[in-house]
């Protein structure tokens, strides 16, 4: 189709052969120089996979065992606390604790990230998009030991984000929430607008304007259908989610098409960006493969 | 008066490596396997010294969710999907009406009651939980889904009674309903609430209880299952609380939410999750004496059993039985200072 632009983003499930492997690895049947290896594979087909079905894409994190913990593992003032259930979900993730303001580890680029899987943390993919949990989402999931609050710690992890983003040579960031918003965007989300390319993926909760300025418009901003209005002018295309990851149900290709063809009709014929509602982590692998399917039918001519 | 302080177990323990790594070949020589590995587990938990011994660590099933949905039609599976870290389970997809085609522990019971004398107590997963991890392509709505459910754990709860009484087993045949998922929306406690009753409806002689973990805020539970027909509740607190040892408010912040079950169901037992089945470190029986202290301060102890968080089949089974072996040991300090 016409005017449309596909992103994939998020932790993408791993491989039964890939599971089994890090299983093996956890009982040091399997060494770490190996499961590297097996790892870099992994993510290569996957992103092979990823560039014919999208425009835009991020590391597939399949070395990731959720969100926040790689992220966690870079920084100081941060550490790892008790399990806590991934939002309404069967799945846990580790809380992340806020001792100190955070700052980047000054040996972040070559650590072994504690309780992770061997680096890469990302991989060396020159046209993959930098996936990071978006600071609202990170500080939300977090327990606030130092008292510090939301706008300190969002300036201290941008901070840390840039220097992240230009170690590893990128310009474009993936900044991926998982909790709605009470009823705006902060307005500090906006404050690597300019200096990068960001797409900002929310889980909506928008039912009115940003309260302040954004730095710069946002590449894309991924919102529910409805709130749209409330971001067009902010976001460089407009962005929404189209594909089920929750649940294995495949979506009509025909009647999302026609959904498309609408929505664009509603924004005076812009460009869309369109996504899942969530990464696809969610859904056996088989059925993200076919999700994934899906979405690159959905591309352009 | 109740007896204070009863040690159970909550369900699950790691399977021998004999047993985990030919389990889904299934067959009469893995039947046999599973024999050996309830036997061997069963020795571990006298060994410790709980009270009740559950039915031996679930050695007859891989997994809580799997268990039931391959006894049932109507379920199809895709594959894995993940739990946490590098932990999976098959998470079913429900694309018809579903139906119990056999019973899901009916043989795990019949074997446990004859080779364990203790008290036992019969994990099932619970309606709700099954609902919310399977992925719904066939009912109209989460509540019709669940309701079939329960509807299926009726059904296992009965025949699991009538033969209970068949064994010439004496008192109440324990039922812990696993409900994890029960507070993850609290937007569907009526859900949670109608699937409980309907699974227990007009079932007598059986002790019910319900296990949850990790659950973000308990009073939405206790508010809204306050009015059922359960009997006590097993839950987990040690995660969220703190390794320091010591009986004040800050150390032991976790179990402040005892509170909140003395006040809100002053009729109802507690299970008290007193170590942590997420980390290696085996908490010292002084810790979790200091835990046990703690919650007393709110809660009578012929109110209050003693079990892990959770099921301890994510620990080696060294460190499973080092936990429980200290929480038999901190039951012990508390009778020596009182």
């Amino acid at each position: 189709m016409d005017g449309i632009k596909r992103l994939v983003y998020g932790i993408y499930p791993r491989s039964d052969s890939l599971r089994i492997q890090i299983s093996r690895w956890e009982r040091k049947k399997v060494g770490t120089e190996d499961l590297r290896v097996e790892i870099r594979k992994e993510k290569e087909e996957i992103i092979e996979a990823f560039r014919t079905s999208s425009e835009f894409y991020t590391d597939p994190a399949v070395n990731w065992h959720d969100l926040f913990r790689p992220v966690v593992g870079l920084l100081d003032g941060v550490s790892f606390g008790r399990l806590e259930r991934y939002m309404e979900t069967n799945t846990f993730y580790r809380q992340p604790v806020i001792n100190a303001l955070p700052t980047l580890r000054a040996d972040f680029h070559e650590q072994a990230v504690e309780e992770n899987l061997p680096p890469p943390v990302f991989q060396e993919d020159a046209n993959s998009w930098l996936l990071l949990p978006s600071p609202y989402s990170f500080y939300r999931a977090s327990q606030d030991r130092a008292g510090i609050g939301f706008d300190k710690f969002s300036e201290a992890v941008f901070s840390a984000y840039e220097e992240i983003a230009r170690t590893n040579g990128k310009s474009s960031i993936v900044l991926r929430e998982i909790f709605p918003y009470d009823d705006s965007i902060p307005s500090s989300l906006g404050n690597l607008n300019g200096k990068f390319n960001v797409i900002l993926v929310t889980q909506g909760g928008i039912r009115k304007p940003a309260p302040g300025k954004f730095a710069g418009k946002f590449y894309s901003v991924v919102v529910q259908e409805e709130e749209l209005g409330f971001v067009g002018e902010y976001s460089g295309i407009p962005g929404i989610p189209i594909i089920d990851a929750k649940n294995t149900r495949l979506e009509n290709t025909e009647q999302l098409r026609n959904r498309i063809k609408e929505t664009r009709e509603n924004l005076g014929e812009r460009e869309l960006l369109i996504t899942t509602n969530h990464h696809l982590d969610f859904l056996p692998r088989i059925i993200a493969d076919r999700k994934l399917g899906i979405l690159k039918s959905l591309g352009g001519q | 008066m109740s007896r204070e302080f009863i040690t159970q177990e909550i369900g699950s323990f790691r399977k021998p490596e004999y047993l985990s790594t030919t389990f889904r070949k299934g067959g009469t020589e893995v039947g046999i396997l599973k024999e050996r590995a309830t036997l061997e587990t069963l020795e571990l938990f006298r060994k410790s010294g709980i009270e009740n011994v559950g039915v031996g660590g679930e050695m007859f099933r891989w997994e809580m969710y799997e268990h039931l949905a391959e006894h049932m039609e109507g379920i199809k599976f895709h594959g894995f999907v993940r739990s946490f870290d590098n932990r999976y389970f098959r998470k079913g997809s429900v694309v018809s009406e579903l139906r119990r085609t056999s019973p899901f522990h009916l043989d795990e019971l019949r074997y446990v009651e004859a080779v364990a004398p203790e008290e036992i107590k019969v994990p099932i997963t619970g309606a709700y939980t099954m609902m919310d991890w399977s992925f719904n392509e066939h009912y109209k709505d989460r509540h019709d889904l669940a309701m079939d459910f329960s509807d299926a754990i009726r059904q296992e709860i009965k025949e699991l009674r009538q033969e209970w009484i068949s064994s010439g087993r004496s008192g109440p045949l324990q039922v812990q309903i696993d409900e994890p998922a029960a507070t993850t929306h609290p937007s569907e406690m009526d859900i949670l609430r109608d699937t409980i009753e309907r699974s227990i409806e007009g079932i007598q002689g059986c002790e019910f209880t319900i296990h949850v973990c990790y659950s973000t805020d308990y009073r939405i539970l206790y508010r809204s299952l306050a009015d059922t027909k359960l009997h006590g509740y097993n839950l987990e607190f040690a995660n969220r609380d703190t390794l320091r040892p010591g009986s004040d408010p800050e150390s032991r912040i976790a179990y402040q939410e005892v509170r909140d079950f003395a006040d809100m169901l002053p009729d109802r037992f507690l299970g008290l999750g007193v170590t942590d089945v997420h980390i290696d470190q085996i908490e010292s029986p002084e810790l979790i004496r200091d835990r046990i202290s703690y919650a007393i301060k709110f809660l009578d102890p012929g109110r209050i059993r003693l079990n892990p968080d959770c099921g301890l089949r994510t620990r080696s089974r060294e460190v499973g039985f080092g936990k429980l072996d200290n929480m038999v040991r901190a039951r012990d300090l508390i009778a020596e200072e009182s």
